[in-house]
């Protein structure tokens, strides 16, 4: 019998078929290099992509399927048009790089203010009260309700926008970053003493690497934040930008290009996060072994 | 002044006012510390000896009483004292190298400088091959000996450390207390160890502080003239631990009554 043959001596024993050795009794081959917990990842990217390519599929039945209006609903194939058109004639690179442009501008000076206000208030009791209170005061204005005054005080355009993300974005980091300070372990604080650490160093070689998984968490937020209210900014104060090219696209009756618009939200928001900060983490606080695993 | 002791601590009292009422930490506590003298401060937990020692460190306030070092008193951190603490209190985001010049580069010695100490110590602490690696990468016993080479890089002429086997395991502990009586042998500091493991007093201290809870004081103070190496099953190592068993029993019997 043929049983024997890839089972080691033994798993015939228990019974496997004609050469066809009983799954997971079988000692491990040619996928010996593969972990369990790569298998598993590779599964969980599979079932990911797997639902998204399955919705992709649902708009493309219902576009087609005619239950829809055309204006109302475009097909996947006409938002690849779309894409392929604005391409040619630059405009979508014009919209895609103002939108980039100031949302980059306003996240970094949001990320700067947060890091200074968040050290600020994390180290010093005495700013903490002074400026706690109005924070949480202007904390609850949605972005989108800064957009008339910005426009009030800085016109249509650049800066009233990048002003918007700013003070939309200026609280994660804030936030996140006073508490990463306040949870700093007291330990740390014991050592900088003992060995005469000074104020600058204390800051820059033990509070802000201790807080940076905060610190990285909350510039996480402010970037999404920032991107989320930069298109209701661009649709009301600006003529230029992936907000106005989605607004001027519903008034041209064109879906396509609507829906090419959220395409390309979707898409830089989605490489920002995992590109940019997953590396920014991946350099920092799993090569110090302060957190295990990128999320 | 200068020839009665390098550490002297006069008067010690230090008060905890929480929530809970006031709690007497540490209550008149008076000692003196040779020069390179090894000290081991030994009680139960909540006797004050951390206190005591972390006053010494200057990381806390006495209520009332002085501490003089070289006949200078002290109010605060000091460039003569370094401090090992019992979870070793390392950067994680600090290599082994850079752990080590830690106090160095915060008084801005140039970098070449520091690799120089840094690379000499970690031959003396034996941490070869290390020198890259990030804590979080090493055992227990070796980051306690980073730990202690960052405390050696500044040349202290005290050091003190709190319970700094006190989370290792039996072997690693005993390993590291051979090892740090041959760090001691070179460097000859002035070293207040705080501990509540008998036998490692035993094994360590050329003198014992015995201190009782509640409150805190010094009830007893005992002159180790074992010869080391120390055997842990010699004689005299049997009967003085048989005696300060003896004392540990009796300070207890107060606070036992309340």
């Amino acid at each position: 019998m043929a049983t024997h043959r890839d089972s080691g001596g033994f798993v015939g024993a228990v019974g496997a078929q004609e050469g066809r050795p009983l799954p997971g009794i079988q000692p491990p081959r040619r996928r010996a290099k593969v972990s369990l917990h790569e298998r598993i990842f590779e599964r969980d990217v599979l079932l990911g992509w797997g639902t998204i390519a399955a919705v992709l599929v649902a708009w493309e039945m219902v576009a087609r399927s005619g239950f829809l209006p055309r204006w109302a609903f475009p097909s996947l194939f006409e938002v690849v048009g779309a894409f392929l058109e604005l391409t040619l004639d630059k405009t979508l690179f014009v919209h895609t790089g103002a939108s980039l442009f100031r949302q980059i501008t306003g996240v970094i000076l949001a990320g700067v203010a947060g890091v200074i206000l968040g050290v600020a208030t994390g180290i010093s009791p005495i700013l903490r009260a002074a400026l706690l209170p109005l924070c949480r005061l202007l904390y609850p204005i949605p972005g989108i309700a800064w957009i008339p005054i910005a426009i009030l005080w800085m016109g249509i355009g650049f800066k009233s926008t990048v002003f918007v993300v700013f003070f939309t974005g200026l609280w994660p980091t804030l936030f996140n970053t006073q508490a990463g300070i306040l949870s700093l372990e007291a330990q740390y604080t014991d050592v900088a003493k003992v060995y005469l650490a000074d104020r600058s160093f204390y800051i820059r070689h033990v509070v802000l690497p201790g807080a940076l998984p905060f610190i990285l968490t909350g510039l996480r937020l402010t970037y999404g934040v920032g991107w989320r209210v930069i298109v209701g900014a661009e649709i009301i104060s600006s003529i230029t930008g992936l907000g106005f090219m989605l607004d001027d696209a519903r008034w041209q009756l064109r879906p396509d290009i609507l829906v090419l618009g959220m395409a390309m939200i979707a898409l830089i928001g989605w490489t920002f996060d995992r590109y940019l900060f997953g590396t920014l983490e991946r350099a920092t606080l799993q090569k110090w072994g302060m957190q295990s695993r990128s999320v | 002044m200068a020839g009665e002791g390098k550490v002297v601590v006069r008067n010690l009292t230090k008060i905890f006012e929480g929530d809970h009422g006031t709690v007497v930490a540490l209550d008149r506590v008076s000692a003196t510390v040779r020069e390179g003298e090894f000290l081991c401060i030994l009680g139960p937990s909540g006797c004050g000896k951390t206190t005591l020692l972390r006053i010494v460190g200057g990381l806390e306030k006495p209520t009332s009483g002085e501490i003089s070092i070289s006949g200078q008193a002290i109010s605060g951190p000091g460039p003569e004292r370094a401090f090992v603490f019992q979870d070793y209190a390392l950067f994680p985001w600090k290599t082994v190298l850079e752990n080590i010049e830690f106090g160095l580069h915060a008084r801005s010695i140039p970098l070449e400088e520091r690799r120089r100490v840094s690379t000499q110590l970690v031959e003396v602490m034996r941490l070869g091959g290390f020198e890259n690696a990030y804590p979080h990468a090493l055992s227990g016993g070796m980051q306690q000996r980073v730990s202690i080479a960052r405390a050696l890089a500044v040349d202290p002429g005290v050091l003190l450390m709190d319970e700094p086997f006190g989370a290792l395991d039996a072997q690693t502990r005993f390993a590291m207390q051979r090892e740090l009586l041959r760090v001691w042998e070179i460097y000859h500091k002035t070293l207040l160890f705080v501990t509540h493991s008998i036998d490692e007093a035993l094994y360590l201290a050329d003198r014992i502080i015995m201190m009782s809870p509640r409150p805190g004081r010094i009830v007893e103070e005992i002159r180790v003239k074992i010869p080391r190496p120390r055997s842990l099953t010699g004689e005299e190592f049997m009967r003085l631990k048989a005696h300060m068993l003896e004392v540990l029993a009796k300070a207890e019997t107060p606070a036992a009554a309340d």
